[in-house]
């Protein structure tokens, strides 16, 4: 029983440092079609990809992107009567999603490949 | 309606905070990170079809207390001059706030005033000694049956009977001293700024900076 839950837990450990670890990439990635604000991001990333992102530490992330040069914020009046702060990426931040979406390909290829057996053990 | 008076309230209260607990950043962008996050609010708040103060106070606790929201802003900025300066005072204060973080914090953060202060032993006794040469210096004393006391700096009279080690040589090896003291401690501290600003940017990144070399 101990075991097992401490089993679990280190999965549950492994599994955020999986999703820390893609989560800028992820949001670079987000913004390829377009300027979004923070929560149009959060509803983004929570709906199309089951990729919740607390948001307390998007908002941190989003800042960070933009003083490394990867995005670019800017104001917008709305109609909802309050300003939104919208991000797009930039020349660079662009380069650099298209960078990480190749690495990411390749990467998940050679994962997918690992993982063939694993998965049909399980089904037997 | 989700002007509610009490939540409008809450939110202030939430904001007024968060503003406090990111004054070490430049005005301009504090007041731009504030408003961000009270749009924020305003948007997850006014989406909902009902529209009461429940919603407020959800949006509120999925941002997290204030303090860490704002230290994640604090450190990345501190972090990012710290490491373009090499400042000790930035990469003190950096590592106080991430004391008040974590355990690896705290051990930096006791690793930097160790060294920084033997740093400043060091190199003060050196600046010091050519004025107040009598006064400056090593000591060591005879204490009966056989112990001996040390007392290492300046003192408002020198102890009558104890024996100076140093001389004059307290001025090389001070400086020596107190230079590498000074060079490892930041040395160490701008290391773990590296570190910090690596995980901060995602594993993925630097397993890209690799693989592309």
């Amino acid at each position: 029983m101990s075991a097992r839950s401490s089993e679990s837990l280190a999965v549950e450990r492994w599994e955020v440092q999986v999703r820390k670890g893609v989560l800028e990439f992820v949001v670079l990635a987000a913004l390829w079609s377009g300027r979004l604000y923070g929560l149009e991001l959060i509803r983004l990333l929570e709906g199309s990809a089951q990729l919740a992102v607390p948001e307390g530490t998007l908002y941190p992330l989003l800042n960070r992107l933009r003083v490394d040069g990867q995005v670019a914020a800017e104001w917008v009046e709305a109609e909802a009567g309050h300003p939104r702060k919208y991000y797009k990426l930039t020349a660079e931040g662009r380069r650099r999603v298209v960078h990480m979406a190749r690495f990411w390909r390749g990467f998940t290829a050679g994962i997918d490949e690992v993982l063939v057996p694993v998965l049909a053990e399980r089904k037997r | 309606m989700n002007t509610d008076l009490s939540s409008e309230r809450e939110m202030e209260s939430y904001l007024k905070q968060l503003r406090t607990s990111l004054r070490a950043l430049p005005a301009d962008q504090v007041e731009d990170i504030v408003r961000e996050i009270r749009s924020h609010l305003i948007d997850s708040a006014g989406t909902s079809a009902a529209g009461d103060g429940r919603q407020v106070n959800e949006a509120i606790a999925r941002l997290g207390d204030p303090a860490a929201l704002a230290s994640a802003y604090v450190m990345d900025h501190l972090a990012l001059n710290a490491q373009a300066t090499r400042s000790p005072l930035l990469l003190l204060r950096l590592v106080s706030l991430w004391a008040t973080r974590s355990f690896e914090g705290i051990v930096a953060l006791v690793l930097a005033v160790l060294g920084y202060a033997i740093a400043l032993i060091g190199l003060g006794c050196a600046l010091v000694k050519p004025f107040t040469p009598d006064r400056i210096g090593l000591w060591v004393e005879h204490v009966p049956p056989d112990d001996y006391s040390f007392q290492l700096g300046r003192v408002a009279m020198p102890p009558s009977d104890a024996h100076e080690l140093l001389g004059w040589y307290i001025i090389p090896l001070g400086l020596i001293v107190g230079a590498l003291a000074f060079t490892a401690t930041t040395r160490y501290l701008l290391a773990k700024v590296r570190k910090y600003r690596r995980t901060r940017s995602g594993d993925i990144s630097g397993a890209l900076a690799s693989s592309r070399s």
